[in-house]
């Protein structure tokens, strides 16, 4: 009789959507990427660094320092927590992150070091590598504090390296041909945030 | 009048009641000044008040002082003292939040809110947090106030 | 995978699926038509007057042709099943979301996955399971309580349906994380780290979900008013059918402004010029929302307060109270609701004078709640027997849960306390205090009311349904108790993780959202097992067919009872 099985059938018709759905939500791309580190890199170096909500390095010698390497190195990246508030370490090669209206993805964008790496723990130092396959100007931020925390990569391409270069790009000013009426409150034109290097970045 | 609706009226009479002598105390404090109340947003621009903006960005808080220097994730203040915050935006809607002082008070892009609060008397640490959700990392966009 | 692999698999997949519809169409069709024959044959004009007359007294079982039949009852059930799916897939995100809150950092899932969960959990429970709800018992209950004459839309009612059902599963797809009240800027951000990637779809999911419910409430409030039989004059309508009446109303009157928001944000996406920081028009949108946003969560409690009025009296052996007053205290709560939409927005800004208004209007509104709560306990008060079954036990809970909720939502109300509660957890409390006891539990009172109508004549496992009924109060009272304690602490709600010193209270609320879950797969079981058994009573429900009230002759406080 067809009615005796109608009660199992709504129950299963509820399990099999809910998984369904369920596990459809639970695989939503949380953004992590996948960089293949080459085994015998041409160049390889070592960076230092304090993560500090004022600015990278803050107390630290020059504020949010302007990087240099050489195409083919591979950086490891050796931060250490200078105060207790969460932090990451990302490098976006000349991408656009922060276009709150177009939806401007980070492609490109790749965090070497997370918000769960770097603990808040203070003087804790983690450590994360980057490759630097293509010459041109990155940026390095933290995402959760992106004004502040910012600086710039120089990768200087070696004699007869032809790839294509990365094109500069700030951070903070992504293409405006999407959103031609955001602006900035006047404050933060007022105001330019401590320590950045260069004047390279304008709020 | 039968009995039920007397009982009826008898019951919305005594609830509005109440709820009259709640809604004439609340307009009372919220116009008014009153000492060592909680912080309101509706005072104006008080005599004596140090003013000190503050910009919300995804995920930070940002407070520039009045002598130009700034800090984020992290207020200082002196005891017993009056403020006045100046809060915007740069993308999405926050909001500012420090409980233990009752200071709420939205960050919103392209427009400034302000509020006016004197701080406790006493030295301590108090949290503060953006409780308006914005955005992935919305429950990082917090801090420690500090009173000296 | 290869190229060609995913395009060999995709095509068999397409194939199978359009295989299977095709012949889902053809069983509809030609089931459709042998009804068209047959109402023909009677000389009838349209199938579904056809079938509401065939169907006219007999209960209406739960079985297939709810999906291709259109008359009121058969819309109904689909409402009623779909938005009981739409439950469960909220329940399980909701416990998800309790479960990754386990310790201060974010543990099991990312913020990302948090926030779409914290996304769906609020609109699939909001727009999708108290709607359709609040509809499907509609159109199931009311063409039996005004023992309608004529039934002739359902076309156009079960295009509402099937809109609702659209956009319902456009939603759970877009994975968007733009919380239920989908505020601009954050909401025209795309990925990675604003809405989600889809937030788009999103928004057109719930463009058509709010086309669907509208469309619904129109048809509904024509049968009301223009299909009632005169037996039964508007001054004896069930308190039920009043409560829908309202509900409607404020349906139809209050989602134009979200429609045309919805409509300007999804414009934005293309050409940014409403809602964006240069705008400086940011706070439109939330007004615009709100508007809507504030009578929605009444809308979704209304009409569970109707199903209270309808239950109470059965199980208390009484007439109600006053059913005057009834009547009042439901359309005063209607009118109220359309007035205290910027209690939502204090501290954004509105001002002194506007914050003062909104604070006093939303005082105001526990006059028509406490009309409706003094009338339920008085009617208990002049019982005769009170019958503690499973229905009972969950309407007393739910009356219980609303007396907090509301209580410690008057205290939000207020302006200079709202400074310190809103964001936090205390607002979250306060909701879920009258959501979990009215909407899930009034929901499932009715649901074990009707079961015996929608099985066919079986019984539901009285101990099972006692253990849920015990499982879901338990569960919602230390859950929201737990958040009510941490957000007067200053626990700010939507967060995948919190200062250590507040794990507590999130604690206690994990524990209570598990509780709540176990009590819901109990429900499930005891469904699946009870309609396993042989019919052994009759399909008569007592809401469709109440029982003799003995006489009180005293009657209603103004006009005499019903």
């Amino acid at each position: 009789m067809e009615g005796n099985k109608a009660g199992v059938g709504v129950v299963i018709i509820i399990a099999i959507v809910v998984a369904l759905s369920f596990s459809y939500v639970l695989t939503t791309p949380t953004g992590s990427q996948k960089q293949t580190i080459p085994s015998n890199p041409a160049y390889t170096n070592t960076t230092y660094l304090w993560a500090d909500a004022a600015g990278w390095n803050f107390n630290h010698g020059v504020v949010n320092p302007t990087l240099n390497y050489t195409v083919g190195t591979v950086v490891t990246f050796k931060v250490t927590e200078a105060d207790t508030a969460p932090h990451t370490l990302t490098i976006n090669p000349g991408g656009s992150v922060s276009n709150p209206i177009s939806g401007e993805s980070r492609s490109g964008a790749y965090t070497v070091l997370s918000i769960a790496q770097i603990t808040q723990t203070k003087g804790h130092q983690s450590q994360g590598q980057f490759y630097f396959s293509k010459p041109g100007v990155y940026t390095y931020w933290c995402t959760v504090h992106p004004t502040t925390m910012v600086g710039l990569i120089y990768v200087n391409s070696t004699s007869g390296s032809s790839s294509a270069t990365v094109a500069p790009q700030s951070v903070l000013s992504g293409p405006s041909n999407i959103n031609p009426n955001l602006q900035y409150s006047s404050y933060l034109d007022m105001y330019t945030i401590s320590g950045t290097a260069g004047g390279t970045f304008e709020l | 009048m039968e009995k039920k609706t007397k009982i009826e009226a008898i019951f919305m009479l005594l609830i509005i009641v109440i709820l009259g002598i709640f809604a004439a105390q609340q307009a009372y404090v919220s116009a008014h000044e009153i000492p060592n109340s909680i912080a309101t947003q509706y005072k104006g621009n008080e005599s004596g008040a140090t003013q000190i903006h503050v910009i919300g960005a995804q995920w930070s808080w940002t407070f520039i002082y009045a002598n130009g220097t700034k800090s984020v994730d992290n207020l200082t203040l002196q005891a017993n003292t009056t403020y006045q915050l100046v809060v915007t935006s740069q993308d999405v809607i926050h909001d500012l939040y420090i409980g233990h002082i009752g200071v709420q008070i939205y960050a919103v892009p392209g427009q400034t809110n302000t509020l006016t609060f004197t701080t406790p008397n006493h030295p301590g640490q108090y949290f503060f947090e953006c409780v308006e959700y914005c955005g992935k990392d919305h429950y990082l966009m917090r801090g420690i106030m500090t009173v000296t | 995978m290869s190229t060609l692999s995913i395009l060999i698999e995709t095509t068999v997949i397409l194939s199978v699926v359009f295989v299977v519809l095709a012949y889902l169409y053809y069983k509809l069709s030609t089931a459709k038509m042998s009804l068209s024959k047959a109402a023909d044959a009677k000389g009838y004009e349209d199938s579904e007057s056809y079938v509401t007359d065939m169907m006219a007294g007999k209960p209406r079982r739960l079985d297939w042709s709810i999906l291709y039949m259109n008359d009121s009852k058969s819309i109904g059930l689909r409402f009623i099943f779909a938005s009981l799916i739409f439950l469960f897939i909220g329940g399980a995100f909701g416990v998800m979301m309790r479960l990754s809150l386990t310790e201060p950092v974010p543990t099991i899932i990312q913020p990302e996955v948090y926030n779409v969960l914290l996304t769906e959990h609020a609109t699939i429970m909001i727009y999708l399971f108290t709607v359709g709800m609040s509809l499907g018992l509609g159109f199931y209950l009311i063409p039996t309580q005004i023992k309608a004459v004529r039934d002739n839309m359902g076309n156009i009612t079960s295009v509402a349906f099937w809109l609702y059902l659209v956009g319902g599963i456009f939603f759970v797809i877009s994975r968007s994380a733009f919380r239920w009240y989908l505020y601009p800027p954050l909401s025209l951000q795309l990925a990675p780290y604003g809405a989600g990637s889809d937030a788009w779809l999103g928004i057109l999911a719930m463009e058509l979900i709010f086309i669907g419910i509208s469309m619904a409430s129109i048809v509904a409030l024509k049968i009301i008013f223009l299909d009632r039989s005169k037996e039964v004059p508007l001054s004896r309508l069930p308190l039920f059918t009043w409560s829908i009446v309202f509900t409607l109303i404020m349906l139809i009157s209050s989602d134009p402004p979200i429609m045309v928001a919805l409509g300007m944000l999804f414009y934005d996406y293309f050409n940014p010029v409403f809602f964006t920081a240069g705008s400086h028009n940011v706070l439109l949108f939330t007004d615009l929302f709100w508007f809507w946003g504030h009578p929605i969560v009444y809308i979704a409690i209304l009409p569970f307060f109707g199903i209270i009025y309808e239950l109470l009296p059965r199980f208390s052996g009484t007439k109600i109270y006053s059913y005057n007053s009834g009547v009042f205290g439901l359309g005063l709560l209607m009118v109220l609701s359309e007035l205290v939409w910027g209690h939502h927005l204090q501290n954004s800004g509105l001002g002194l004078n506007w914050d003062l208004f909104f604070s006093i209007a939303s005082f105001a509104v526990v006059i028509p709640s406490a009309i409706t709560v003094f009338n339920w306990i008085a009617t208990l008060w002049t019982a005769t027997s009170i019958r503690l079954t499973t229905p009972m036990i969950l309407v007393l809970n739910g009356i219980i849960d609303f007396i907090i909720g509301g209580i410690t939502g008057v205290m939000l109300a207020n302006t200079s306390v709202n400074e310190i509660l809103h964001g936090t957890y205390a607002v979250t409390s306060h909701f879920h205090y009258v959501f979990v006891g009215i909407s899930l539990g009034i929901t499932l009172a009715a649901f074990y009311v009707l079961f015996p109508t929608f099985s066919g004549g079986r019984t539901y496992d009285e101990r099972l349904a006692r253990w849920n009924a015990y499982l879901v109060a338990f569960g919602s009272l230390l859950m929201s108790t737990s958040w009510a304690i941490g957000g007067w602490l200053g626990m700010p709600r939507a967060v995948d993780g919190y200062f250590a010193w507040f794990q507590p209270y999130q604690v206690g609320a994990i524990i209570g959202g598990v509780i709540i879950g176990i009590g819901m797969l109990v429900f499930l079981y005891n469904i699946a097992v009870s309609w396993w058994k042989a019919p052994s009573t009759d399909m008569d429900n007592i809401i469709e067919n109440p029982p003799e009230i003995p006489s009180d002759t005293s009657g209603g406080a103004i006009g005499g009872g019903r």
